[in-house]
C-alpha cells in the first residue's frame, strides 16, 4: 500500500517538473524567434481562433498554471488513496465456477444444512469444498432431468460431477476415468493471517451468514465479505465472548471482578493481540 | 550473588583476539553498503532525461496495474473420495518407527511433516535424536535421490530390472556361485523372513551385516566372557556412580538418546530434590558431549585407556596386573572411583568406547566385580541394533576375489565410502558377476554397480523393528512413496517369486510369529506402535574370561599406538551426520557440534597448547599422515582434548550423497583399521602445517553475551547444604523499580522452565525447532557472516578447572600448562519472552508487541527489518532474514523445490527477506491446544501442550507450562531454589527461568 502511494507521489512529482521543464522550454523557444512568432502571432490573430487564444491566455497566467497542476494533483492523490486502500480486497469477487453449483437450490430451497457439504468448518481451520463423494450421496438419483429437454434426461451441470467421478447413469457404475473438478476459491486470506473456522462456528458460535453473507439465497457465490484486517477487527470489538464454556471460566471471573455488568468481548481476551492471527 | 569463575565461549573469547572483539562489537551494525553506492562513481553519473522517463512511465503502469484489481485466480480441488479420516487442517498422527524407536510421524493433507516421539511406549519414550526429527526431510529430497530404478546409470521400469535381476541370480546359481546380501545390521522380522525366503529360492545366499561403527569387540569380548556374542542393554536408570573410558553414551555409543534419558533421571531437578545425584567420571582423548557432562572428567591418550582400565580392575579386586596407568592425575581418580564403584555395587556400570575385544573384556571383569550384570548391565534383553561383523565382511571380500560371488544385493550399505580399505571393496565388487544396490541415491557404492533397486524411506513402507529382545515396534507408511521407488523387501520378495501384497506379508509375520501370546492384536499394533514382551528382569551372569590375557594384549595393542612425537588420533561419530548416513540432510548439517559449534565441515582437533607448538593460528589448516594415507584438515584448538592426541570427526567427506552433503568436510574412515578382527578407530599421525587458509563456520562466539554472570553452578555438597546455593537470585536483596503499569493475565502465562543439570546439548531441540517452525538452513557461507537463523541456540560455555581450582583471572588463565581440565556447562537459549521487554520499546511499527498470556509476538508481516528489536535484545535470540532463503538460487541445499516446500508445517508463516524473526513460543501449538480444549468445553491440562523443543528432548531439560495453574509441572519446576533468571538484574523480567548446575564433584 505504501509503496503504490509513494509511486503515485513520485508520478505526480515527476508530471508537475516535467511541466514545468516544458513551459521554460517553450519559454525559450519564444524568447529565440520572437520576430518570427510575432508575425506568426499577427496572422493567427488575425485569424482569430477562439482556442488559441485561450491557451496563450493560459499558458501565460503563471498562477492559473499552477492551480490546475494543483487540481491534477488533488485529483491524482485523491484517486492513488481510494485505489490503494483497496488493493487486495476482493469484495464482490464472483469468478464463473467449473460447474454452476447454486447455493440458493441447495441450501435455500432444500434446507440442506451448511454442515452437510462444509464439515471441516466445525472440525478444523478449513470449512472445506466437499469432496465428490459427498455431492455422488444424492447425486446418484438426482439427475434434475425434469428441468432439461435433453436425450439423458440429466442436468447438464451434474452431467458434469458424473464426468468427473466417472459416473455412469446407465449402468450406475464408477469407471477409473477420474478428473478432480477445479473450483474457483472465492475467499483468499493472505497466507500470512490464520483463520481457524472452528474457532469461530464451534467455540464462538458465529452464523456462517455473518461472514459469508445471505448464502442460502445466492446463485453463484461471491465474497460477501471485505476479509479486510479492519473487518476482522471491528468483529473482534464487538462481538461478545461465548462463555458457555468452561474454558472461559477464569477469564470470566477476572473480567467480572474488573468490569462489571460489562459484556465481555474477543477484544477483551487478547482477540486483538497480534500472534493471535500472525504466525 | 555473583560467581567470579570466568565462563567462556572460545579461544578467541578468553584471549579477546582482535577479530573477535571487532565482530562481537558490530554485531548487529551491519551496515546497507551506501558507500558503494554514494562513492565518487555512483554520484557522478547522471540520470539522463530517457531513463527518468523510463521510471516514469515503469510507475504509471505500476499504478494502473494495482488499480485493476485483477484477483488472482486460486484453484481449490478437493478430492474426489475423500479418505474418511483425513479432515484438510486437522493433522493425523501415524505410529511407525525408527532406529528401533516408536515414534509418531505426524501427516497434514497426507503429508509426513514432523516426527515425535511415541511417550506410550517402551524404552526411549520422551525425546528422539536429531536425526529422527530431521528424517522428513530426505523423503522430499528430490534433486539427489534416484526417481526410477536404473540398469547402468539408466532409468528403466520395474519390471525389466526384475527380469534383469532375475536372471542373474539364477545364472549365479546355475554357475554354482553363492548370492551375497551386504546391509547393515537387520533386526526387523519382516525383513529377516524376505531375507530366509530370498535364501530358499536361491540355496548358499549368505547374508553379511556390516555396521560402519562397529561393535564387534564388544559382542566377541561378551562371547568370552559370558558365553552370549551380543551388545547388552544398559539400564543407566539404575546406575548411581557412572564411569566411562572413552564411550561417548549421551551421545552416539549404542542408544545415546535413550541413555539420556535413563541417565538424566538421576541427575535432573526431581531428582536433586530427593537429595540424589548419581556421579559421572568420565576418561577420553577428544571432549565428547558426553565428557561436557561429566562430574569428574580425565583427558587421557587412547593408549592409555587400557592402563585406565587395568588400573581400576587392580583398585577394585585387589590383583595387580601389569600395565596400569602411570598419568598421576588419572591414578588418584582411578582410586576414588574404585572406592565409589565399590561403595555403590549393583549400582554403578563401566562403560567403555573402544571396539577392541581385550579392552571390552577387561570392562567386563570389572562390571561383573561391581555386580552390574542384572542391574546395570542386562544381557538378558541384550540390543539387536548391532550386529555387523567386520571379519564377515572381509571373508566376503576374500570369498569375491577368488570369484565364488556370483551377485551381491547391498542393502542399505555403502563400503566403497565407510569401509576403511575402499580399494579393496571397489576390487571386489568388479570381481563379481551381478551388483544391485537398494540405495535411494547413486552413492559411492551404488554408482560402481550393475544395477540400482531404489528403496522407499522409512515413511513410504511397511516394515517392523526390533531393538532389543522381546520388542517389536511396526513402521507403517504414512505417504505413497513419492518417486518410483519399492522398498527392499519388496523388491527381495518378487525376485524369490512371492508376489504377497506387503502389507499383507508384514500382518502375516506379526500374526504368525510376534501376536500369539499378545493382549494385543494387529488393530492395535498399527495403533500402539509396538509389541514388548521382553523380561523384565535380567539375571546376573557369572564372568568367565582371562583377565591377565586380555590386560596383557591390550597393553601390547596400546603400545602400538603410542605415538612418540607423533600424534595418537581418534577418531569419532559425530552427534548431528553420524557415520555419514546423514550427510546430505541440511537440516544436520547445519546443527552445530555440541561441543565445538562447527557446522558444515570436520576438521583436527588439538589441544590448544599443541596448536601453539606447532604454529596454529586461527583459519590454519593441517595434513595428517599415517603411513601413505594423507589428507588435509582445518585445525581447531579444543579445550579438554588430551595432550599429544588428535581427534577427527568421520561421515564427512562424502562424494556422492548429494547437493548439500557433497564434499562437505574430508573422509577420515580411511584411517581405522582392522586389528584382530573388530575395526578400531585409533591410529598414530603425523601432523604438520599445511599452507591452506580455511575459516571453519563455527558458531561458538556467535551472539556472545560478553562476558556476563548468566551461568550459575554449584556442586551437589554445596546444595545439599543449601539448594539455593549459587542461584544468585537477584530479587533476594535489590529492590526493583518499574517503568510500566503492572497488567493483569489473569487467562494463561505461558512460561518455561530450563535445567540446566538436565540438557546435555545434544541439540535435538534445535533441530526440532527448525522443523516445527520452518527455518530456513542457510548453509556454511553465511553461517560464517553470523546469520544462522536458529531460534533455539544451545551455548556453550567452558569454564577452567586445575588442580581442584577454578580459574578466574585472565593472568591465570595465560599461565595454564595444558587446558586439559576444562569443565562444561550447555545452555539452551532462545526468546525469553520479557514481560518488559526491550525489544518491544524500541520497534517503530509495532512488529513486536506483548500478549496477555506472556507472550512476545512477532508479526512478520508488519515488520520492515529495521532489526533495532536485534540490537537491543539482551539475550541475542532475534534472527534477520537477509535473503529470501527458499527461493533463492544461492541456497541450494534445501527448500528450493516443490518437493522439499512440502515438508513446510503449513500453520506457519513462511518469513520472506528483510523480516526479523525469532522463538514464538511455538504460538501454532499453544493456539491449536487451547483450541482442542475450548471446543471440549474445559481447561486446558498440563502437559497437553508441548514446545517442539521439549517434546525432542530426551533429558525433558525443558519444561513448559502454564505459571497460571500452581499445580502444573512448570508451576512445581520453577519454585525450585535453584531456579535463577538469565541477566534478571536489568528487570526485563524474562518468562524463562533456568535452574542451577549442580557438579557432584570428587573434592566438595
Amino acid at each position: 500500500m505504501i509503496v503504490i502511494v509513494s509511486v503515485l507521489v513520485v508520478v505526480v512529482v515527476g508530471v508537475s517538473i516535467l511541466l514545468s521543464r516544458v513551459a521554460k522550454t517553450l519559454e525559450k523557444v519564444i524568447d529565440t524567434n520572437k520576430e518570427s512568432i510575432d508575425v506568426a502571432t499577427a496572422e493567427y490573430a488575425a485569424r482569430g481562433s477562439k482556442f488559441g487564444q485561450f491557451a496563450k491566455a493560459f499558458v501565460r497566467n503563471k498562477k492559473l498554471v499552477f492551480f490546475a497542476v494543483l487540481m491534477i494533483v488533488a485529483l491524482l492523490g485523491v484517486v492513488g488513496w481510494k485505489t490503494g486502500w483497496n488493493v487486495g480486497v476482493h469484495q464482490g469477487y464472483q469468478p464463473v465456477q467449473p460447474i454452476k453449483f447454486s447455493h440458493q437450490i441447495h441450501a435455500g430451497v432444500n434446507q440442506i444444512e451448511c454442515q452437510y457439504c462444509h464439515g471441516g468448518a466445525f472440525k478444523s481451520k478449513n470449512a472445506s469444498i466437499p469432496s465428490a463423494n459427498v455431492c455422488m450421496n444424492c447425486h446418484n438419483t438426482i439427475t434434475a432431468g425434469e428441468h432439461y429437454d435433453n436425450d439423458s434426461g440429466i442436468s447438464p451441470e451434474i452431467a458434469k460431477l458424473y464426468r468427473a467421478v466417472d459416473w455412469d447413469p446407465e449402468t450406475r457404475t464408477y469407471g477409473n476415468d477420474t478428473r478432480p473438478i477445479e473450483w474457483i476459491r472465492i475467499h483468499n486470506l493472505p497466507d500470512f493471517a490464520y483463520f481457524n473456522h472452528s474457532q469461530h462456528v464451534v467455540v464462538a458460535g458465529v452464523e456462517c451468514q455473518t461472514c459469508h453473507g445471505p448464502i442460502e439465497s445466492m446463485e453463484e457465490v461471491y465474497q460477501y465479505s471485505p476479509l479486510t484486517m479492519k473487518w476482522c477487527i471491528d468483529c473482534h470489538r464487538e462481538t461478545s465472548v461465548n462463555t458457555d464454556n468452561e474454558y472461559y471460566d477464569q477469564l470470566i471471573e477476572a473480567h467480572d471482578k474488573l468490569k462489571k455488568g460489562e459484556k465481555m468481548t474477543a477484544a477483551m481476551i487478547g482477540g486483538l493481540e497480534c500472534g493471535k492471527c500472525h504466525y | 550473588m555473583d560467581s567470579n569463575k570466568k565462563y567462556w565461549k572460545g579461544l578467541e573469547e578468553l584471549n579477546q583476539t582482535p577479530a573477535f572483539v571487532q565482530s562481537s562489537k558490530g554485531e548487529f551494525s551491519e551496515s546497507i553498503p551506501v558507500e558503494d553506492v554514494l562513492n565518487e562513481e555512483g554520484l557522478s553519473t547522471k540520470t539522463p532525461r530517457r531513463d527518468f522517463l523510463k521510471v516514469l512511465g515503469f510507475g504509471l503502469g505500476a499504478v494502473s496495474l494495482a488499480a485493476c484489481q485483477n484477483t488472482p485466480v486460486h484453484k481449490a480441488v478437493p478430492y474426489l473420495i475423500k479418505p474418511e479420516e483425513v479432515t484438510p487442517g486437522v493433522p493425523n498422527y501415524y505410529a511407525s518407527s525408527f532406529n528401533g524407536q516408536s515414534v509418531l510421524v505426524r501427516t497434514r493433507e497426507g503429508r509426513p511433516i514432523l516426527v515425535e516421539a511415541n511417550p506410550n511406549s517402551v524404552g526411549l519414550t520422551q525425546g528422539t535424536e536429531s536425526a529422527t526429527v530431521a528424517s522428513v526431510l530426505d523423503l522430499y529430497d528430490m534433486t539427489n535421490k534416484l526417481q526410477n530404478p536404473q540398469i547402468g546409470g539408466r532409468d528403466v521400469e520395474w519390471a525389466k530390472l526384475d527380469a534383469k535381476v532375475t536372471e542373474a541370480l539364477n545364472k549365479s546359481v546355475q554357475a554354482g556361485k553363492r548370492v551375497a546380501i551386504v546391509s547393515r545390521t537387520i533386526n526387523s522380522p519382516t525383513s529377516l523372513a524376505a531375507i530366509a525366503e530370498f535364501t530358499n529360492k536361491y540355496p548358499g545366499t549368505i547374508h553379511v551385516q556390516l555396521d560402519p561403527i562397529s561393535y564387534a569387540g564388544i559382542r566377541a569380548a561378551n562371547e568370552a566372557s559370558f558365553g552370549q556374542a551380543v551388545v547388552p542393554s544398559y539400564n543407566f536408570e539404575q546406575a548411581q556412580v557412572v564411569l566411562s573410558v572413552g564411550a561417548d553414551f549421551l551421545g552416539t555409543w549404542l542408544d545415546g538418546e535413550q541413555h539420556t534419558q535413563d541417565y538424566i533421571k538421576n541427575r535432573n531437578y526431581k531428582s536433586l530434590e530427593a537429595g540424589r545425584m548419581s556421579r559421572h567420571i568420565q576418561f577420553e582423548t577428544g571432549l565428547s558431549m558426553t565428557g561436557t557432562n561429566a562430574d569428574v572428567r580425565i583427558a587421557i591418550k587412547p593408549s592409555e585407556e587400557a592402563g585406565v582400565l587395568i588400573s581400576l580392575y587392580n583398585e577394585i579386586t585387589g590383583s595387580s596386573l601389569a600395565g596400569g596407568i602411570q598419568q598421576a592425575n588419572a591414578a588418584t581418580a582411578i582410586k576414588l572411583a574404585a572406592q565409589e564403584l565399590l561403595k555403590n555395587r549393583g549400582q554403578a556400570v563401566v562403560v567403555a568406547g573402544s571396539n577392541d575385544v581385550n579392552i571390552q573384556t577387561l570392562t567386563n571383569a570389572i562390571n561383573s566385580a561391581i555386580g552390574a550384570y542384572g542391574t546395570t548391565i542386562d544381557l538378558v534383553n541384550y540390543s539387536k541394533k548391532h550386529q555387523g561383523s567386520e571379519s564377515d565382511f572381509a571373508s566376503l571380500l576374500g570369498m569375491a576375489n577368488a570369484g565364488q560371488i556370483g551377485a551381491a544385493i547391498l542393502w542399505n550399505s555403502n563400503p566403497v565410502y565407510d569401509y576403511y580399505d575402499s580399494a579393496a571393496v571397489k576390487q571386489a565388487l568388479a570381481k563379481i558377476d551381478f551388483t544391485v544396490s537398494f540405495s535411494d541415491r547413486a552413492d559411492e557404492t551404488a554408482s560402481e554397480l550393475k544395477a540400482i533397486a531404489p528403496a522407499s524411506t522409512f515413511l513410504e513402507s511397511w516394515g517392523d523393528e526390533s531393538a532389543k529382545v522381546g520388542y517389536y515396534t511396526i513402521v507403517q507408511p504414512t505417504i505413497n512413496p513419492v518417486f518410483n521407488t519399492r522398498q527392499a523387501e519388496v523388491s527381495l520378495l518378487t525376485w524369490a517369486g512371492n508376489n504377497t501384497d506387503i502389507y499383507t506379508y508384514v500382518r502375516n509375520i506379526w500374526e504368525s510369529q510376534i501376536l500369539p501370546g499378545s493382549t494385543k492384536n494387529w488393530t492395535d499394533i498399527l495403533q500402539t506402535g509396538f509389541e514388548y514382551k521382553g523380561n523384565t528382569t535380567g539375571t546376573s551372569a557369572t564372568f568367565a574370561g582371562n583377565v591377565s590375557a586380555a590386560a596383557t594384549a591390550a597393553s601390547t595393542a596400546a603400545q602400538s599406538i603410542k605415538a612418540g612425537d607423533d600424534f595418537e588420533l581418534s577418531l569419532y561419530q559425530p552427534a548431528n551426520i553420524r557415520d555419514g548416513r546423514y550427510a546430505n540432510n541440511a537440516y544436520l548439517q547445519e546443527l552445530p557440534d555440541p561441543v565445538s559449534k562447527v557446522t558444515w565441515d570436520n576438521y583436527i582437533a588439538l589441544n590448544p597448547k599443541d596448536a601453539e607448538r606447532l604454529g596454529f593460528g586461527e583459519k590454519s589448516t593441517a595434513t595428517v599422515k599415517a603411513g601413505d594415507l594423507e589428507i588435509e584438515l582445518p585445525v581447531l584448538a579444543q579445550p579438554g582434548q588430551a595432550l599429544g592426541t588428535a581427534s577427527v570427526a568421520l561421515g564427512y567427506g562424502r562424494t556422492k550423497v548429494g547437493k548439500a552433503g557433497n564434499s562437505v568436510g574430508v573422509n577420515a574412515f580411511p584411517f581405522a583399521q582392522v586389528k584382530a578382527g573388530t575395526i578400531q578407530f585409533v591410529n598414530k599421525v603425523a601432523i604438520s602445517k599445511a599452507s591452506r587458509i580455511y575459516e571453519l563456520a563455527q558458531t561458538q562466539t556467535h551472539h556472545t553475551i560478553e562476558g556476563r554472570n548468566i551461568i550459575r553452578e554449584t556442586t551437589f555438597t554445596k546444595f545439599l547444604q543449601n539448594p539455593a546455593s549459587e542461584a544468585g537470585k537477584f530479587s533476594d536483596d535489590h529492590k526493583t523499580y518499574d517503568l510500566w503499569n503492572k497488567f493483569e493475565q489473569p487467562g494463561h502465562k505461558w512460561v518455561m522452565a530450563i535445567d540446566l543439570n538436565a540438557c546435555t546439548g545434544c541439540g535435538s531441540c534445535i533441530v526440532a525447532c527448525n522443523v516445527e517452525n520452518n527455518i530456513p538452513v542457510v548453509g556454511r557461507d553465511e553461517v560464517r557472516r553470523r546469520r544462522e537463523m536458529h531460534w533455539l541456540r544451545i551455548d556453550r560455555y567452558y569454564t577452567i578447572e586445575e588442580g581442584g581450582k577454578g580459574y578466574t583471572k585472565e593472568d591465570d588463565i595465560a599461565n595454564l600448562a595444558s587446558y586439559e581440565n576444562v569443565s562444561v556447562v550447555h545452555q539452551p537459549m532462545m526468546c525469553q519472552h520479557c514481560e518488559h521487554a526491550p525489544c518491544e520499546t524500541v520497534c517503530p511499527v509495532l512488529a513486536t508487541v506483548h500478549s496477555s498470556e506472556g507472550l512476545n509476538h512477532m508479526a512478520y508481516n508488519r515488520c520492515f527489518g529495521t532489526r533495532y528489536c536485534a540490537n537491543n535484545c539482551p539475550y541475542k535470540v532475534r534472527r534477520f532474514n537477509w535473503f529470501n532463503y527458499w527461493n533463492d538460487s544461492r541456497f541450494d541445499n534445501y527448500l528450493n523445490n516443490e518437493f522439499t516446500q512440502l515438508v513446510l508445517n503449513p500453520d506457519v508463516t513462511t518469513r520472506s527477506r528483510g523480516v526479523m524473526e525469532k522463538c514464538s513460543m511455538c504460538i501454532q501449538r499453544i493456539q491449536a491446544g487451547k483450541l482442542h480444549a475450548k471446543m471440549e468445553g474445559r481447561k486446558v491440562q498440563d502437559g497437553e501442550i508441548q514446545m517442539a523443543c521439549s517434546s525432542a528432548c530426551s533429558a525433558n531439560a525443558m519444561i513448559f507450562g502454564d505459571a497460571n495453574d500452581p499445580n502444573s509441572e512448570v508451576s512445581k519446576a520453577l519454585r525450585s531454589e535453584r531456579i535463577y533468571y538469565v541477566l534478571e538484574e536489568i528487570n526485563v523480567q524474562p518468562n524463562v527461568g533456568y535452574m542451577t548446575k549442580v557438579r557432584n564433584t570428587f573434592e566438595a
